[in-house]
Formats: C-alpha cells, sequence, structure tokens
C-alpha cells in the first residue's frame, strides 16, 4: 500500500503561512457571531465595543497585522493518517534553522563566522552538531536549548523531525510576520524571552484520516490566566459545576477580553481534563455536543452566562460569552475533573489539510 | 468626549462615559514601571531621610507627607527627574508587536492592569492623570485616583489593529533594551477608550 508522504520543506512553508494567516484573519463563525452579537444589544456602549472588534478584523485581514498584539503561544493540533511518513531530512533545513537563529542574534560570534564561511556544515548534522559542542556554555545555560542557536542543534538529535519542521515553521512565522514574540525560555527564573516564539506546544495523533490535517491556536496570555482546573465531589453534580463554571467567569470580569469562549472539559483526570477544555475550544461556534445532555448543559450555561452583564470589553451588556462548549470522557469513580479553559473574542483557530 | 493629553485641566468625566484621547501618552508596562520606581527611590531617599523600599509602602509615605507638610511634598515633585515628565501624564499599559515597515508602530493594544497595580498609587500622586489599560484594579489604586482627581481609562483589549491605526507617530524614549517593555512616547489620534474609574472613585462594575 503506497503510504502518504509529505515532504518536510513543504510541510515548513505550508505551516508558516498558516501561523501568521491565523494571526491576521479572524475565523469567519467568530466574525459573524460578533455581527450577529452586536444586533441583540441594545445599549449604545456594547454595540459600539462590538463595533470596534468587527472593524479590527477588518483591519487585520486587509492589512495583514495582527488581530491581537498577543499572538500567543503557538499551539499544533496535528493528525496524521497511520501511514503516514514525513520525506526528506534534517539536513534539508538545518540552514534556514540557522537563518533564523541568525536574524536574532541567537548564534554565537564564533560559529557565526565559521557556518558563514563554510556551509557545508549544513550538509551534515553530525559535523554541526561537532562544531557546535566546542562553542556551547559549559554553564546553566545549556538547559535553555531555545536560547541559543548551538544548544538548539544539540537537541535536536533525539527530537523527531515532524517536530522540528512545526518549531521552525513557528519561527518563521513570527519572525516574518512582525508577530509578538511572548516565549520565556524558563518560567521560574531565568524569565529571559527566546526571541522567536519557539517552542510550541504539539499535540500529535494518529487517525483514519486519508489527509494530514493541521490545526494552529495561538493562545493569549491574558485569557490562559483565567482559566482553572478543579477537581469536585462527584456529588457536587450539574449543579456543582454550574456554579463553578459561573463564579471563574465573574472572577475572570474584564481581564480575558470578553465575549469569552467557554471550553469545558469534564471528566478524564487531573492531566485530561483540560486537554478536554482546549479542545472544546476547536468546535466552531454553535456546535453543539452531539450527547444532548451536554448540549442542554452547553445552552443553559450560554444563557446564564450572559445575564452576568460583563459585556463585550467588560463595559457591561448582553454578550459575555459567545459560546459554552464542553466535552466529556470517562472518570474515575472517586473523581469529577472539570477544567475551564477561556478563550478571549480574538478566538485564534484555523486549520489546514494536504 | 475628547481628552486632549496630556492633561492639565479637570476632569469632567464620570463611569462608563466613552473618551476619545489625542494627543501625547506613554506605553509602559511591568518592567518599565519597575525601573521608574527604582529611579523615584534614589531621589526619594536623598530628599528624604526614612523613604521606604517598597513602592505601596512609599505611597503611603508621600500621601502622609503631602497632607502633612504639602511645601516639602511639592518641591520633591518639582525637582524629580524621571525619563518622562509625570505631571499631567497619561500612561497607556501597552507592549507593541514588531513595526512592520512603513508604519510607526506594530500591532499595540493594552495589557491587563492589575499587574502594574503595586506602582500605579505612587504614579498618579506624583502627577500622572490617567492610565488605560484593561481590567480591574485594587482598592488602593481606586484611592489614589480619587485623592487626586485622575482617572483610569478602559481600553478594549484584543483590538491591536484598530487601535494601531490611532497612533500616528512613535519613538523610544527610555529603556530601549526593554524592547517591547520600553517606554514610547505616542502621538495618538481619537484613541478610544471608557471612563472605568473616574475622579470621584467611582468605578464600573466587575473593574
Amino acid at each position: 500500500m503506497e503510504g502518504k508522504k509529505v515532504n518536510v520543506v513543504e510541510l515548513i512553508e505550508k505551516v508558516k503561512e498558516l501561523v501568521k494567516q491565523t494571526c491576521y484573519d479572524l475565523p469567519k463563525d467568530v466574525y459573524e457571531c460578533l455581527k450577529v452579537s452586536k444586533e441583540k444589544e441594545s445599549e449604545n456602549t456594547p454595540k459600539e465595543v462590538l463595533d470596534i472588534m468587527i472593524k479590527n478584523a477588518d483591519i487585520a485581514r486587509s492589512e495583514s497585522l495582527p488581530i491581537c498584539q498577543d499572538t500567543g503561544f503557538a499551539i499544533f493540533f496535528v493528525e496524521l493518517p497511520e501511514n503516514f511518513s514525513l520525506e526528506g531530512s534534517l539536513e534539508d533545513i538545518l540552514e534556514r534553522i540557522f537563518e533564523s537563529f541568525k536574524k536574532q542574534n541567537k548564534v554565537s560570534k564564533k560559529v557565526l563566522e565559521i557556518l558563514e564561511k563554510d556551509r557545508s556544515y549544513f550538509k551534515n548534522y553530525e559535523a554541526l552538531k561537532n562544531l557546535v559542542s566546542k562553542y556551547t556554555k559549559k554553564d546553566i545555560n545549556k538547559y535553555y536549548e531555545y536560547f541559543t542557536f548551538e544548544n538548539y542543534i544539540l537537541s535536536l538529535e533525539n527530537k523527531p523531525l515532524l517536530d522540528i519542521a512545526l518549531e521552525q515553521a513557528t519561527r518563521e512565522g513570527y519572525i516574518e510576520g512582525y508577530l509578538r514574540k511572548s516565549i520565556v525560555c524558563d518560567p521560574l527564573f531565568e524569565r529571559k524571552n527566546t526571541l522567536d516564539n519557539t517552542p510550541c506546544i504539539i499535540h500529535t495523533h494518529f487517525s483514519k484520516r486519508k489527509d494530514v490535517k493541521i490545526g494552529f491556536m495561538p493562545k493569549g496570555g491574558g485569557s490562559e490566566n483565567m482559566s482553572v482546573l478543579k477537581m469536585l465531589k462527584p456529588a457536587d453534580g450539574v449543579e456543582g459545576l454550574k456554579k463553578f463554571v459561573i463564579e471563574t467567569v465573574k472572577n475572570a470580569g474584564p481581564n480575558p477580553c470578553p465575549p469569552l469562549i467557554i471550553g469545558i472539559g469534564v471528566g478524564g483526570n487531573f492531566d485530561y481534563a483540560p486537554t478536554l477544555a482546549k479542545k472544546a475550544l476547536l468546535r466552531p461556534i454553535g456546535n453543539r455536543n452531539k450527547n444532548p445532555l451536554y448540549a442542554k448543559l452547553e445552552e443553559e450555561l450560554l444563557e446564564e452566562l450572559n445575564k452576568l452583564n460583563i459585556g463585550p470589553g467588560g463595559f457591561g451588556g448582553k454578550t459575555t460569552v459567545l459560546d459554552v462548549r464542553i466535552e466529556y470522557f470517562p472518570c474515575h469513580i472517586a473523581t469529577l475533573p472539570v477544567a475551564i479553559n477561556i478563550q478571549c473574542h480574538a478566538a485564534r483557530y484555523r486549520e489546514i489539510t494536504f | 468626549m475628547e481628552i486632549k493629553a496630556p492633561i492639565f485641566d479637570n476632569l469632567n468625566i464620570k463611569k462608563g462615559d466613552k473618551v476619545l484621547i489625542t494627543g501625547t501618552i506613554y506605553t509602559a508596562r511591568d518592567a518599565a514601571h519597575k525601573r521608574l520606581f527604582e529611579e523615584i527611590k534614589k531621589q526619594g531617599k536623598s530628599f528624604f531621610k526614612n523613604f521606604p523600599e517598597d513602592p505601596i509602602e512609599a505611597y503611603n509615605f508621600l500621601k502622609k507627607v503631602r497632607e502633612n507638610d504639602i511645601s516639602s511634598f511639592e518641591s520633591f515633585v518639582k525637582d524629580l527627574k524621571l525619563p518622562i515628565n509625570l505631571k499631567g501624564a497619561v500612561i497607556f499599559y501597552a507592549g507593541p508587536a514588531d513595526t512592520p515597515p512603513g508604519r510607526p508602530i506594530g500591532a499595540i493594544g493594552p495589557t491587563t492592569s492589575y499587574r502594574m497595580d503595586p506602582f500605579a498609587p505612587l504614579f498618579y500622586l506624583l502627577g500622572v492623570k490617567a492610565t488605560i489599560g484593561k481590567g480591574k484594579r485594587s482598592e488602593l489604586v481606586k484611592e489614589a485616583i480619587k485623592i487626586t482627581k485622575s482617572a483610569y481609562f478602559g481600553a478594549i483589549g484584543g483590538v491591536a489593529a484598530y487601535l494601531c491605526s490611532c497612533v500616528k507617530e512613535a519613538k523610544i524614549i527610555a529603556y530601549k533594551d526593554l524592547g517591547p517593555e520600553a517606554i514610547r512616547e505616542l502621538k495618538v489620534e481619537k484613541f478610544p477608550a471608557f471612563v472605568a474609574c473616574d475622579p470621584n472613585g467611582n468605578y464600573l462594575n466587575y473593574w
């Protein structure tokens, strides 16, 4: 049987465009929902705020500007056919990796000098690895593989080519697209910007598809900061879940840039519930859960949350949330994990298939 | 209502009012606030013998000086030398994306204000007349706004392409090494915002 083959360079080119387009072009369902919501508002302020959000999407799309200055953490959702194979090798892309690091001044002076003179290193990973290992700092910096070209090259030894390609597409997309670089190399101590928005978070799954599907979500910090996971008691039930969701949105108030999309993950365990919540954010607006019990709960929460009068931008109004979506999974007899992932109105997500 | 920045007149506005800001404003966020405070502290320590280390305590300290010895407070404020003139200043909590060719600035929008709350009361006391950001403020920020008769403007988050079209000129005037967090002087035209906290200390629900 002939397998599905994709060339690594082609993949980088496609994903790089996906990264830029996603940051410039608001999904149609969100755009249309903002328009419908504007009609539903009766007061001036929410109408005006929604109008600015609509105009913003128009300007961003036509002038290739980011919808929001926070162009987020790069998250990929990759679905591969079972017979997928990536054509090409690391050597096909080493030179473009170097060029990106060079642009952000992340190559040490000595290595830069050598590589500018002798480009043959890019045709042999082992040789390049040996070269950079001579110039890698042996101090604490060696743990920060995204901060220097030398550290990054050394880390590629154990990394699948698909992940390397997605990281390179992110790097090129963010640099060429004038998108903001918002990732720091260490969460607690160093907090130094990696300057190219890498690494990215990659969820890869095999599927029954015949083609490759790559979804991209640049997720902003303001709305992630207001997201919460709680281990409810099984006895808390539907009412407990509703109370938790309403309290979370109330506490967040204007901070996460309403109108929001609320992704809820119910069940699984401590780490799977947030994954379900994020997955819920990938569904289009108005796409209800197939299980009628959950579909009804989504509708009820949508109605309740829109009574909070937080409104567009947090300035009051009927539109506090654009949609509520739930994903569920079986769970342990003793648990009821509930994760709420909040998405702002700049709900950027886009998929490509090839 | 049109607001001319910097603001030297009394603000005749109330919570919920829409404002359009035209004039000169400054961007400053987390790191720039920290550095401005270090400079204020240095000068505070040479002016007063027991100037506090912490920005909130420094606010409480200067508030007392202002109540009990207004002339000493005023001469400290008058002598204060900072990269930006705080008197009447409008500070925008923002860090722009990279600037594409042919534009004065890249995508820009408000960041969440609460991270600047430790510094804001002191800055209001020293002359800042308005801040622009998004989200809730602390009680102390609201108190400072009330006693200085200033304001907090809520800008719309997530509309960076629209807001960058309101910026006509931009230049870095301090802390260039901070990249997106450097202090920039912006000339803005009809920059839209809403009064989230007015000079009487009244604020919008949820803010």
